[in-house]
């Protein structure tokens, strides 16, 4: 899994050097007329090899350390509590709209003004300071489905993509179609490994046409994704959802969308927020929900090994100069 | 070393030479001498100066007698040096360095002796090259001494007993007193044989060793060393066993170095601290009489 | 005692610090880039040689960030911005490359046309946009451009198409992207990508100022001159890219750096010591004799 790469691979060119103890012995034996009546002595050979090989060692082990020798990030499979949830961003121009709520307090109408964007923003990055375990993927959405990341717990990451949302401001359009199929197709090819919701944040409806909703079905049910719709308030004259159903001549996009979704066959739950605390209930509530066994995978840093490799060398370069300390570079 | 005063020892020969040109050695030739040979008839010696009195009177055919002496007579010394690598080895001074002493110290004593004194170096070859004919006179050993310091030997190997056999050829007959100045690093198996062609002369040998190399160093326990001209080495761990076994070794040396020169009645001259010239001429003293 | 174990010493104390040596925190300069994609349809014309292919230009764009992402020093901030017709949506706010490395690549590779919203390019007011956007993301942040400077529909001459910049103190570079030759421009691309037909002469807005037949907007170049004058207005580096890896050397320049405190690791000094002192320890050179 975790595969040894080098920073400065070049570096271990100068390996060879490591041969240079090795070769040396000419230079590094004193001359002498005479080694016949040399008693022979294997403690003295044995040294003699040690000497050098703890050299070359050494020299080898700086090379290699100086390389800078790193595992690659390798990934240990964890079992926590959690879910995988793909968060779906409306970034058409009408989230850079600000909420209006005219609240009366002591007779004076007080127009609260937050962008619905910057709402959606703070309570998502509550999400994310809160459940930090949990994978998340998030995906932008106007005319066209914007993938930003890609299922990660770099929630760093993450929050710099809720971050730019809120820069600038979006195209017109939405089409929430195509974002949902984005949204879904964020869980094919992937491995089940805990529950899954597809987090959808917007401020109106969608007409859906026959296909795309059929797809949309499909997809959810063979992803097994769960589905959290947190509609941001236009303002106060917005459907309220808790009455639809039994009332089916509302034919607004957003109650229409609200009834497939509810006809979808999966779990499925709609928060109305309009304000920060609204907000953040809304995803306290999905943070509750989601909290089955989650197998994830904890992302180890690359280790860096040069710190052992240099301690390894220490301790060899010791020895070395232990052994220097008592041998003979000269007979004089 | 070489401009502080000169060195001087005495040596002189057991038997008599057959060298008749005047010197300071017993020779087999009648003349001038203080050693009584016999008497001849002042007939046949007519040199009145001899005329022995009280031998002619007590001689019964009453002839005059003459007395018929010996004379002194000089010799030729010949040192055959061992330039090789091996020799340039040494801690305070190296062994070449030694025998240079020796010829400086040779030269101004066989200079006073009036001998002549050739040098013969060799290495792995006869280094004919260095080599000087024998000449008469007190500076002789130091131009000899500085030859042989200059030299540079031939090749990084050891000495060769085949250029030293050339080397006692070539005194052979000619010297009466053959030094062989080397540290004997070499095989000995043919030395007895090759120093046959000296049969009449009086061969020293000097044996010129570095204490570094015979007495195990005891500051340090690790020693790596390689044979000098050969890629051959050693790696000795210093414990006490080992310290002796490599003096054992040495004196096994010493001993094979001695009996190869014992067939030949004479013990070789040890030098492993400097040239000291006195104990040279104690040497002559103690085993020549 | 001084001798060449002294090398070895050396380095043991070398390594020693090496060890204990703790980051230290220095100024660096770092980059802070907000990198902004044009991703109108003219991106997607295959006329940039990389090797021995051609690929698309926003393909070359991509290919050059990630060849930023990749040389940007730890500290160093990247943020992803998509550009079509005259709005710029910010994908990502810059984060830290090094932390972030894997989720900013992942996303890099996210970007694709398909995230086109309208079908109209007009660079000048991107640029503004992107600026604009940098400007409130703190005064550390410089801007990439990636753009052919395809305008659809095309400006009249002379006109810029660009708002002010004055007010806005941001530096950075544009990057032109593209060929110098005009190709067809893609219209149509099935699921496979493949193109499956070409902007007519006839469905696109052709200049209104220029004679008839001389407007081919249908086709697209590297529109060097347009953004050159772009660059100056805007006070941008205008680089007019050829390889993946020019972007890299343009923008870590110092004046698109700024200084940051960031602990740089410097055991890589003493640990090259070491290891010169052990392999001048170690150098074979002429035997000693």
């Amino acid at each position: 899994m975790s595969a040894l790469g080098f920073h400065m691979p070049w570096l271990l060119l100068l390996l060879p050097l490591a041969l240079l103890p090795l070769i040396s012995g000419k230079r590094d034996e004193i001359p002498f007329p005479w080694t016949d009546w040399l008693p022979a002595d294997v403690s003295g050979q044995r040294l003699h090899w040690l000497w050098q090989g703890l050299a070359a060692l050494t020299i080898g082990l700086l090379v290699i350390a100086l390389a800078g020798p790193q595992s690659s990030e390798s990934l240990t499979e964890r079992i926590g509590r959690g879910a995988e949830i793909s968060i779906l961003l409306d970034r058409s121009a009408s989230m850079d709209g600000e909420v209006k709520r005219p609240i009366l307090r002591d007779y004076q109408s007080i127009q609260v003004q937050e962008t619905k964007n910057g709402l959606a923003r703070q309570a998502l990055s509550w999400l994310l300071s809160q459940r930090p375990e949990n994978r998340y993927a998030l995906t932008l959405f106007s005319v066209v489905p914007m993938r930003i990341v890609d299922f990660t717990d770099d929630t760093g990451f993450l929050q710099a993509g809720l971050d730019a949302s809120g820069i600038g401001r979006g195209p017109k359009e939405t089409n929430m179609g195509l974002a949902l199929l984005a949204a879904i197709k964020a869980f094919d090819q992937r491995p089940y490994t805990g529950s899954r919701a597809v987090l959808l944040v917007s401020d109106g409806g969608a007409k859906l046409d026959e296909e795309t909703r059929i797809k949309i079905k499909e997809g959810m049910q063979r992803n097994q994704i769960s589905l959290y719709f947190i509609y941001v308030q236009s303002g106060i004259n917005t459907p309220n959802f808790d009455l639809v159903g039994t009332d089916t001549s509302s034919n607004t996009e957003e109650v229409e969308l609200h009834l497939f979704f509810k006809n979808l066959g999966i779990k499925y739950q709609v928060f109305q927020a309009d304000d920060v605390a609204s907000m953040g209930e809304a995803v306290a509530t999905i943070d509750s929900q989601e909290n089955l066994p989650l197998t994830y995978y904890e992302k180890n840093a690359g280790i860096d090994y040069s710190r052992v490799l240099f301690i390894l060398a220490l301790i060899t370069s010791a020895a070395l100069a232990l052994i220097a300390a008592v041998r003979m570079e000269t007979l004089k | 070393m070489m401009n502080t005063a000169t060195a001087e020892f005495v040596y002189r020969l057991p038997g008599n030479t057959s060298s008749s040109r005047p010197g300071a050695h017993r020779s087999n030739s009648r003349g001038a001498g203080m050693n009584f040979v016999s008497h001849a008839k002042l007939i046949d010696q007519p040199d009145p100066r001899r005329l022995d009195l009280r031998a002619s009177v007590s001689n019964i055919q009453k002839d005059w007698l003459v007395r018929v002496n010996k004379q002194r007579a000089s010799i030729t010394v010949s040192a055959i040096v061992d330039v090789s690598q091996s020799m340039r080895f040494g801690a305070d001074q190296n062994k070449l360095q030694v025998a240079a002493e020796f010829l400086e110290a040779l030269g101004f004593s066989a200079g006073g002796l009036g001998d002549s004194v050739s040098l013969v170096p060799f290495d792995s070859v006869k280094r004919d090259d260095l080599s000087m004919p024998a000449r008469f006179g007190r500076g002789t050993g130091q131009t000899m001494a500085e030859v042989v310091l200059s030299s540079k030997p031939i090749s990084p190997a050891s000495a060769n007993i085949d250029a030293l056999s050339r080397c006692i050829e070539s005194v052979a007959g000619k010297s009466a007193l053959v030094f062989i100045v080397s540290d004997f690093h070499w095989p000995l198996a043919d030395l007895a044989r090759i120093l046959e062609p000296l049969a009449g002369s009086l061969v020293v040998p000097l044996v010129i060793w570095d204490r570094t190399e015979i007495k195990p160093p005891d500051s340090k326990r690790l020693l790596s060393v390689r044979q000098m001209g050969s890629k051959h080495s050693r790696h000795l761990w210093l414990t006490p066993t080992v310290r002796q076994q490599w003096e054992a070794n040495v004196e096994k040396r010493r001993q094979a170095i001695a009996d190869v020169f014992a067939a030949r009645d004479v013990k070789p001259f040890w030098i492993s601290n400097g040239f000291d010239p006195e104990s040279l001429s104690r040497y002559f003293m103690e085993t020549r009489v | 005692m001084l001798n060449k174990n002294i090398w070895i010493l050396l380095s043991l104390i070398a390594l020693l610090v090496c060890v204990f040596l703790k980051p230290i925190v220095m100024a660096r300069p770092v980059y802070d880039f907000q990198i902004t994609f044009d991703i109108s349809q003219s991106m997607k014309v295959e006329d940039h040689v990389a090797g021995d292919q051609l690929i698309s230009r926003l393909a070359a764009s991509k290919a050059a960030a990630l060849d930023l992402l990749q040389h940007l020093p730890c500290g160093s901030r990247v943020g992803w911005s998509v550009f079509t017709r005259r709005r710029v949506v910010t994908l990502t706010s810059p984060v830290e490359v090094c932390d972030h490395y894997a989720g900013l690549a992942s996303s890099l590779s996210n970007i694709s046309s398909r995230m086109r919203w309208a079908n109209a390019s007009g660079v000048g007011k991107g640029l503004h946009q992107s600026i604009r956007a940098a400007d409130g993301m703190g005064e550390t942040t410089r801007i990439v451009f990636f753009t052919d400077g395809q305008e659809a529909p095309p400006l009249r001459s002379g006109d810029r198409g660009m708002p002010k910049t004055d007010r806005y103190p941001v530096s950075g570079v544009i990057v032109g992207v593209g060929g110098l030759n005009p190709v067809r421009i893609p219209k149509t691309v099935d699921e496979n990508g493949q193109i499956t037909s070409y902007w007519q002469a006839s469905e696109v807005v052709q200049k209104p100022d220029a004679p008839a037949g001389q407007s081919n907007e249908e086709l697209s170049s590297r529109q060097d001159v347009h953004l050159s004058k772009l660059g100056r207005l805007a006070e941008l580096i205008y680089l007019p890219m050829d390889s993946a890896n020019q972007l890299a050397d343009a923008a870590m320049v110092s004046s698109l750096a700024h200084q940051k405190r960031v602990p740089v690791d410097l055991r890589w000094i003493p640990a090259c010591l070491a290891l010169l002192f052990l392999c001048l320890r170690f150098l074979p050179g002429r035997a000693r004799e």
